[in-house]
């Protein structure tokens, strides 16, 4: 019916936004327990993964081959193509944990 | 642009889902243009950085093959010229490619750059003291080349044009003139009479459609080897008489020295049915009715010698072995024969000067399973000791001529230059270098098989040059003007072979006439007569005669009869 910059400007969108924020956080901070007990298992594996990210290519554990983050992909949900990190998807905000790699195909896991 | 990066493997482990995954999103969406700006670098260098890669490692190939001697064979991509030292350039080498790719416009650019640096250059002893000899079935490279002289010729003064005449001899037949020819003259080709009896023999069976069965070869081998012995050339009447009339046999073997010739032809009524010495002498009679092939080699050694004939010794040779006037199989059997001749003094020529043999059409010279093929193949092995290189040039090689002979070829040869070709395109592929992104084995077998679609529909001119220990280069054979149009003023082709066949061909040749005539010598004194004929004062191989000048058959009679001829002033 709108488009979607007409449907921003209207007052219901933004009630919408902020009800739909409200109930994130209220999530968030109902899980905010779990979340401080899986703190010391998981930042480590988030930290290292992002510092590979950062870098820009990792080794095949198979083949050794040094796999690019960054360049055209395909997304495997949406099947939008792009240029990005092969890890997240601008289209339909998927994050991949991991990627095949460009020789083998074994699965190189980055988070 | 494809997704090199794309894969259909499953990923199980890639979707899990985490409760961190927001966060990520989120720091995703923050480095987002980072991120897109990085994957733009790296899909630029994936595609450019092979290409650039294979442009750097060209240039250096260039670089490396190149000197201060070096002849042009060409334009890499970038317009860069690559030459190719005289060194490498005459060694053996391979130009393969189908019919109408380019070889012949190659073959012209690097024979006119010779022809045209040793005519500027008379005493730069690196460009002049090349000799080659092309031996030419199709005539296209024999044509243009002749017209390239002509158009050479009439840029130069008067001195120069002398010098470049005198430097080369024309191998070519018309009703009007041929170049004398003696096949069963055995001085100066640095053989036995038996071996080259052998030879001429092999290759005038192996290049006849007709069949030779065994007693016929051997009555053949026989025959040749007398020929070669006596100094004779090949005569039907002289033939039909030595076969059939005991008292004129007796009377020729009376100057035979070799006893196995002579207990042979002694007995040749009893050794020798009479149908096979009728079916070598049909065989010869045949082989004669061509008056080219009369006329050259029917002049007997000995008269030659007085003929003002421009014979060896001249650096350049230009051979036509076209069939425009006789049939294919004797066109090749007197290329054959030619390129024996060459193999034979090549062991002794001068190591000083290179020496370059160009085949054109090789497949069709090497098809057959005779005596040349394993001259050809020792000398393009062994020959490079004495600075002879052997260039083949030849379409579908690998079909016309069986794989261990053409395996022989590509490990004997120096440099292969390939032209639009299918089956050739094989023994590249390891030699040339990536242009493009690779990525797993699939990729591998894509670009093997996209690089053979490359090469089959190659452009005309371009080729591939391939020197052993080197990438192969992609090349593209500059322009090479028609003669013609570089002179000013414009002359036609009809012109330029109009002084080609007046300046050149007609010196190395001998007017019908004049052969009839010295033909009609030979026979009046040796068939009719039953004598041997002097042997005549022999000159040493690659000078010519002092002898005073013949020109006409009025003269070689004279002489024949033993009256001087007409001093020419």
């Amino acid at each position: 019916m709108f488009s979607g910059s007409i449907w921003r400007l209207t007052v219901v969108y933004w009630i919408v936004r902020a009800i739909r924020c409200g109930i994130l956080a209220l999530l968030y901070l109902l899980a905010s327990p779990v979340y401080l007990l899986l703190v010391p298992f998981v930042v480590p594996r988030l930290l290292r993964g992002l510092r590979i990210v950062r870098q820009g290519r990792i080794a095949c554990p198979a083949c050794a081959l040094p796999n690019s983050l960054h360049r055209f992909t395909t997304c495997r949900r949406c099947g939008v193509a792009g240029y990005g990190c092969r890890l997240y998807c601008a289209n339909c905000r998927r994050v991949s944990h991991g990627f095949p790699c460009d020789r083998c195909t074994a699965l190189v896991p980055i988070f | 642009m494809a997704c090199p990066g794309r894969s259909t493997a499953p990923a199980a482990t890639e979707d899990t889902v985490s409760l961190f995954d927001p966060l990520l999103g989120g720091w995703f969406r923050w480095r987002q243009p980072d991120d897109e700006a990085r994957a733009h670098a790296y899909e630029d260098a994936l595609v450019q950085g092979p290409a650039r890669a294979a442009s750097a490692a060209w240039a250096r190939a260039a670089t490396t093959l190149g000197g201060r001697d070096a002849l042009s064979f060409g334009t890499l991509p970038s317009g860069d010229l690559v030459s190719v030292r005289r060194a490498e350039a005459f060694r053996s080498a391979l130009i393969i490619g189908a019919s109408g790719a380019g070889k012949t416009r190659l073959l012209l650019h690097v024979l006119g750059t010779i022809l045209r640096e040793g005519v500027a250059a008379p005493e730069a002893s690196t460009s002049r003291d090349v000799l080659f000899e092309l031996v030419d079935p199709k005539e296209e490279t024999y044509d243009v080349l002749g017209q390239m002289l002509a158009a050479l010729w009439l840029e130069l003064d008067d001195e120069a044009k002398t010098r470049l005449t005198e430097a080369v001899r024309v191998i070519d037949w018309s009703p009007d003139a041929v170049t004398p020819f003696s096949p069963f003259d055995v001085h100066g080709s640095g053989t036995t009479p038996a071996y080259l009896a052998h030879l001429r023999t092999d290759i005038a069976i192996q290049s006849s459609p007709a069949e030779y069965p065994e007693a016929v070869r051997q009555a053949l081998f026989m025959l040749h080897r007398l020929l070669v012995t006596c100094r004779f050339p090949l005569n039907y009447r002289f033939v039909e008489r030595l076969f059939f009339e005991r008292p004129f046999r007796t009377r020729i073997l009376e100057g035979v020295a070799d006893p196995d010739i002579r207990a042979y032809f002694t007995a040749v009524e009893a050794l020798v049915a009479p149908q096979t010495l009728r079916a070598l002498l049909w065989r010869v009679h045949k082989d004669l009715s061509f008056p080219e092939i009369r006329l050259s080699e029917g002049v007997p050694p000995a008269a030659l010698e007085h003929l003002a004939v421009r014979g060896s010794g001249c650096p350049i040779v230009l051979g036509n072995y076209s069939s425009r006037f006789l049939p294919a199989a004797k066109s090749r059997e007197r290329a054959n024969h030619r390129v024996t001749d060459v193999l034979l003094r090549a062991p002794r020529r001068d190591v000083r000067w290179p020496g370059l043999l160009v085949l054109e059409e090789a497949s069709a010279l090497l098809s057959g399973r005779g005596e040349l093929t394993e001259p050809l193949l020792t000398a393009t092995r062994t020959l490079r000791s004495v600075g002879l290189g052997i260039w083949y040039v030849a379409q579908d090689l690998q079909n016309a001529l069986p794989s261990p002979l053409v395996r022989m070829l590509q490990l004997n040869t120096r440099w292969w230059a390939v032209f639009q070709t299918i089956e050739e395109a094989e023994w590249l592929y390891p030699h040339v270098l990536p242009t493009g992104h690779v990525a797993g084995p699939s990729d591998e077998a894509a670009r093997h098989r996209e690089f053979l679609r490359r090469v089959a529909g190659l452009p005309r001119r371009e080729f591939y040059l391939a020197v052993k220990g080197q990438p192969a280069l992609p090349l593209q054979v500059p322009l090479v003007a028609d003669p013609g149009t570089t002179l000013t003023p414009r002359r036609t082709d009809l012109e330029l072979r109009d002084i080609f066949q007046r300046e050149f061909a007609r010196p190395c040749q001998v007017a019908a006439a004049v052969a009839e005539a010295a033909i009609h010598a030979w026979e009046a004194e040796v068939v009719d007569g039953g004598g041997l004929p002097p042997p005549g004062p022999r000159t040493p191989s690659g000078s010519t005669p002092t002898a005073p000048s013949i020109t006409s058959a009025g003269d070689l009679l004279r002489v024949l009869e033993g009256a001087s001829p007409p001093v020419e002033p």
